[in-house]
C-alpha cells in the first residue's frame, strides 16, 4: 500500500527545525498534529534529528582538529588541480617510453634474425669449446641442437615476455 | 595524492590556475564554504559515523566541487550538488572493502564523555537515536537526515539522491515510519 502524506507535514517540519514547536506554532497546526499520526511521528523524528544536528554543530567547536579553513581547502584543491594536469600531462609521454622500448626490442629482435646465418660457424665451434667441461646430462646436445635453430625466436620471446611487464609498469603507475 | 612534488613556485602558478579554472573565485567560495561546511561535515559524519573519515570527505567532496564543469543557477542549487557529492563519496567509501572501518554505532555515535554530566534524557535519547540511525539503510539514512536535520524539502532530496520526486514521498515515509519504530521501546528489539 502507498503511504499517505499529510499535506501539513511540511508546516510541521519548519515548526521544529526553527524551534516554533509547540508553543510559538499556530493553535490549529498543533491541534492537527496532536490528531494526525503522520504529524506526529514527524513531530517526534524532526525534533530529534534536529536536536542531534544542533548538537554536532556545536561539537565542532569543541574539537581537538578544527574544520580546515576555506582558504585551506582552495590552496589544497589548487595544488591537487595541478599535480593531476602535471600527471596527465606526462602520462602519455610515459606511454611514448613504454612504445620506444618495444620498438627497440623489435628492432633488436630484427636486427638478430638478420645476423643469425653469420652467427652459425660460432655455434659449429660451440661443442669444442665446451669440451673440457665434464659432461652435465645426456641431454645437452639436444638442447644445445635446439637452441641453435630457435634461438632467435627464444631470444624474442624472452626480451618480449621482460620488456612488456616492464614498460607497462613504467607506464601505468601512479606514485 | 602524487609522487609529484611541487616547488613553492609552481605552488603559486597553481593558484593562479586555479583561479582561472575553477567555477569560482576565491571569495565566492570561501562565502560558499562558510556557510556549508559545518552542516556538510555533520552530514558526513553522521552517514559515516566516524569524524576523521567525514574531515578527509569533507576536502575531497569541495575538491570534486571545484573541479566541476557543471554550472549552477544558485547558491542553493550549487549546495544541493555539494551534497550529492558528499552522498556519493560515502556510498563509495561503505562500497570499499576495509578492515578498520568502524561501524556506525561505534566510537562518533557513542556519546562524549563530558556531556553525560549533562541531561542525562538528552544523551539517552541521542544514544537511541544513534542506534536506530545505525539499523536504517544508508539511503533512508541520507533522505531522513537531509528531510529533518537540514528541513530540504522532497525537490532537493530527490536531486541529492539522484531520486524521483513522486518516489521520494513515499520512501520517506516508510524510513520515517521505520525509524520510528525502531525509536520506541517495542522496536528495539526488532529486526529492521
Amino acid at each position: 500500500m502507498t503511504p499517505q502524506p499529510c499535506v501539513h507535514e511540511p508546516e510541521v517540519v519548519a515548526a521544529v527545525l526553527s524551534r516554533r514547536w509547540p508553543e510559538a506554532c499556530d493553535e490549529s497546526l498543533r491541534a492537527h498534529a496532536e490528531a494526525c499520526e503522520v504529524c506526529r511521528e514527524v513531530v517526534e523524528v524532526a525534533a530529534l534529528l534536529k536536536e542531534d544536528y544542533d548538537e554536532a554543530r556545536e561539537a565542532i567547536a569543541q574539537r581537538d582538529v578544527p574544520l580546515p579553513s576555506a582558504g585551506q581547502i582552495w590552496w589544497r584543491a589548487a595544488v591537487k588541480a595541478r599535480v593531476e594536469a602535471a600527471e596527465a600531462a606526462t602520462r602519455p609521454l610515459v606511454w611514448g617510453y613504454g612504445v620506444a622500448a618495444a620498438c627497440a626490442v623489435a628492432l633488436l629482435i630484427a636486427g638478430a634474425s638478420a645476423a643469425w646465418p653469420s652467427l652459425l660457424p660460432a655455434f659449429d665451434r660451440l661443442p669444442s669449446l665446451t669440451q673440457w667441461m665434464p659432461p652435465v646430462t645426456l641431454a645437452t646436445d639436444a638442447v644445445m641442437a635446439a637452441l641453435k635453430a630457435q634461438l632467435p625466436v627464444v631470444v624474442g620471446v624472452a626480451a618480449f615476455l621482460i620488456a612488456v611487464p616492464v614498460a607497462l609498469y613504467v607506464a601505468l603507475r601512479e606514485d | 595524492m602524487s609522487g609529484l612534488v611541487l616547488s613553492e613556485l609552481e605552488r603559486l602558478a597553481a593558484l593562479e590556475e586555479a583561479e582561472r579554472t575553477f567555477p569560482m573565485n576565491e571569495e565566492e567560495f570561501r562565502a560558499f564554504y562558510e556557510i556549508t561546511s559545518r552542516p556538510v561535515w555533520v552530514y558526513l559524519t553522521r552517514m559515516t559515523g566516524d569524524s576523521r573519515l567525514a574531515d578527509d570527505l569533507l576536502q575531497e567532496a569541495y575538491y570534486r566541487l571545484l573541479r566541476t564543469k557543471a554550472t549552477f543557477e544558485s547558491d542553493d542549487h550549487r549546495r544541493n550538488y555539494l551534497y550529492r557529492i558528499a552522498t556519493n563519496l560515502v556510498h563509495d567509501h561503505r562500497r570499499r572493502p576495509r578492515a578498520d572501518r568502524e561501524p556506525l554505532e561505534d566510537a562518533e555515535r557513542q556519546p562524549a564523555p563530558e556531556s553525560l554530566t549533562g541531561s542525562e534524557s538528552r544523551v539517552a535519547r541521542r544514544i537511541d537515536l544513534a542506534r536506530a540511525m545505525a539499523r536504517m539503510k544508508p539511503r533512508e539514512r541520507s533522505m531522513l537526515w537531509l528531510a529533518y536535520a537540514h528541513g530540504c524539502s522532497h525537490e532537493e532530496i530527490a536531486e541529492v539522491l539522484g531520486l524521483k520526486t513522486s518516489s521520494l514521498k513515499a520512501l520517506l515515509h516508510r524510513a520515517r515510519r521505520r525509524l520510528a519504530g525502531f525509536l520506541t521501546p517495542a522496536g528495539d528489539g526488532g529486526t529492521p
